[in-house]
C-alpha cells in the first residue's frame, strides 16, 4: 500500500500529488502529532513569521491529505473550557505519509548534490 | 473572566431578590406597627409596658431594614461593576456568538466541532490578552469565517472532483 502510493506519487499521479501547502503541512507533522492551531504555529515560528498559513487554507489542506491517506487525525480527550467545550482535532502522518515524505527530502539532497557528468 | 463567573454565581448565591423582598415585608410591617400602636395610643389602650415592647420591635426592625438596605446597596454597586467589566471584557465576542455559531452549522458534526473550536480557541486568546479593541477582534472574527467560507467551497469542490474522477475511472 505504501509503495503503491510512493509509486504514484513518483509518477504523478494526481491521486497522490502533493502540493506546496501540502508538503509545508506534511513538514510541520513530521514525526509528531499536532491539532490544527498548532500548525500554523509551527510554520510561522520556524520561518520566524515569514510564512503563514490561515485557519481557511489549512482545513482544505488537511482534509485533502487525509483524503490521500497521508495524514490521519483523531480526536483529544475531553472538550476544553477556552475551546466552547470542543474538543481538539490531532493530525499525524499515516506510514504512506512518511514514506512519502522520506522520498521527497531524498529527492531534494540528491538534486542538491546532483553535478552534470 | 473564571473570576467573573464566581462572582456572578456569589451574588446569586447571595439571593438579592429574596433580600429585596425581605426588606418590602419589613417595611410593610414596620407600617403597620406604626399605625396599630398609634391608634391604640390614641384610644388609651397601651399601658407604658406594652409600648416599651412595641418600641423595642420597632427598633429592631429599623435595625434590620439599615442592615438589609446596606448589604442590597453594596451587592447591586458589585452587580453593577460586574455588568460594566461584561461588557468590556467579554467571554464570547458578538461575531463568534451570531455569525460564526450559525454559519458553522453548515458544515457537519465533526468539522464544526473542530472549526468552531479552533476558532473560539484564537477568540479566546485575543480577548485574554486584551491587545486589541473588541471591535478589532469582532472584525478578524468575521475576516476568519469568511475565509472558511471559502474553504468549506474549496473542500466541496475538491470533494467532487474526486467523485467524477472516480467515476470516469
Amino acid at each position: 500500500m505504501e509503495a503503491e502510493a510512493l509509486n504514484n506519487h513518483n509518477k504523478g499521479n494526481p491521486n497522490v500529488e502533493i502540493s506546496p501547502r501540502e508538503e509545508l503541512v506534511m513538514l510541520a507533522l513530521y514525526n509528531k502529532e499536532l491539532y490544527g492551531l498548532q500548525i500554523p504555529q509551527a510554520i510561522a515560528d520556524v520561518s520566524n513569521g515569514k510564512r503563514k498559513m490561515g485557519m481557511g487554507t489549512l482545513y482544505p489542506v488537511l482534509h485533502s491529505l487525509e483524503k490521500k491517506g497521508l495524514v490521519e487525525s483523531r480526536w483529544g480527550d475531553e472538550g476544553r473550557e477556552e475551546r466552547g467545550g470542543a474538543r481538539r482535532r490531532y493530525y499525524k502522518l499515516t506510514g504512506s505519509g512518511t514514506v512519502a515524505m522520506d522520498e521527497i527530502q531524498s529527492f531534494r539532497s540528491s538534486l542538491l548534490t546532483w553535478q552534470p557528468l | 473572566m473564571k473570576l467573573a463567573r464566581e462572582i456572578e454565581a456569589c451574588i446569586k448565591r447571595l439571593n438579592i431578590k429574596g433580600r429585596k423582598r425581605r426588606l418590602t415585608a419589613i417595611l410593610s410591617h414596620k407600617a403597620a406597627l406604626e399605625s396599630r400602636s398609634a391608634r391604640l395610643c390614641a384610644e388609651g389602650k397601651l399601658d407604658v409596658l406594652e409600648m416599651q415592647e412595641v418600641r423595642t420591635r420597632f427598633e429592631q426592625l429599623e435595625f434590620e431594614q439599615a442592615e438589609l438596605e446596606s448589604s442590597l446597596n453594596a451587592l447591586e454597586g458589585l452587580e453593577e461593576k460586574l455588568r460594566f467589566y461584561k461588557s468590556q471584557y467579554p467571554d464570547e465576542t458578538w461575531s463568534s456568538k451570531w455569525i460564526a455559531t450559525p454559519i458553522a452549522y453548515l458544515l457537519d458534526r465533526r468539522q464544526r466541532e473542530e472549526w468552531l473550536g479552533d476558532l473560539r480557541e484564537v477568540e479566546q486568546e485575543m480577548l485574554k490578552e486584551n491587545q486589541f479593541p473588541l471591535w478589532l477582534i469582532n472584525l478578524i472574527i468575521v475576516g476568519r469565517v469568511a475565509r472558511l467560507l471559502m474553504s468549506i467551497l474549496e473542500v466541496k469542490q475538491v470533494d467532487s472532483r474526486r467523485a467524477i474522477q472516480r467515476k470516469t475511472e
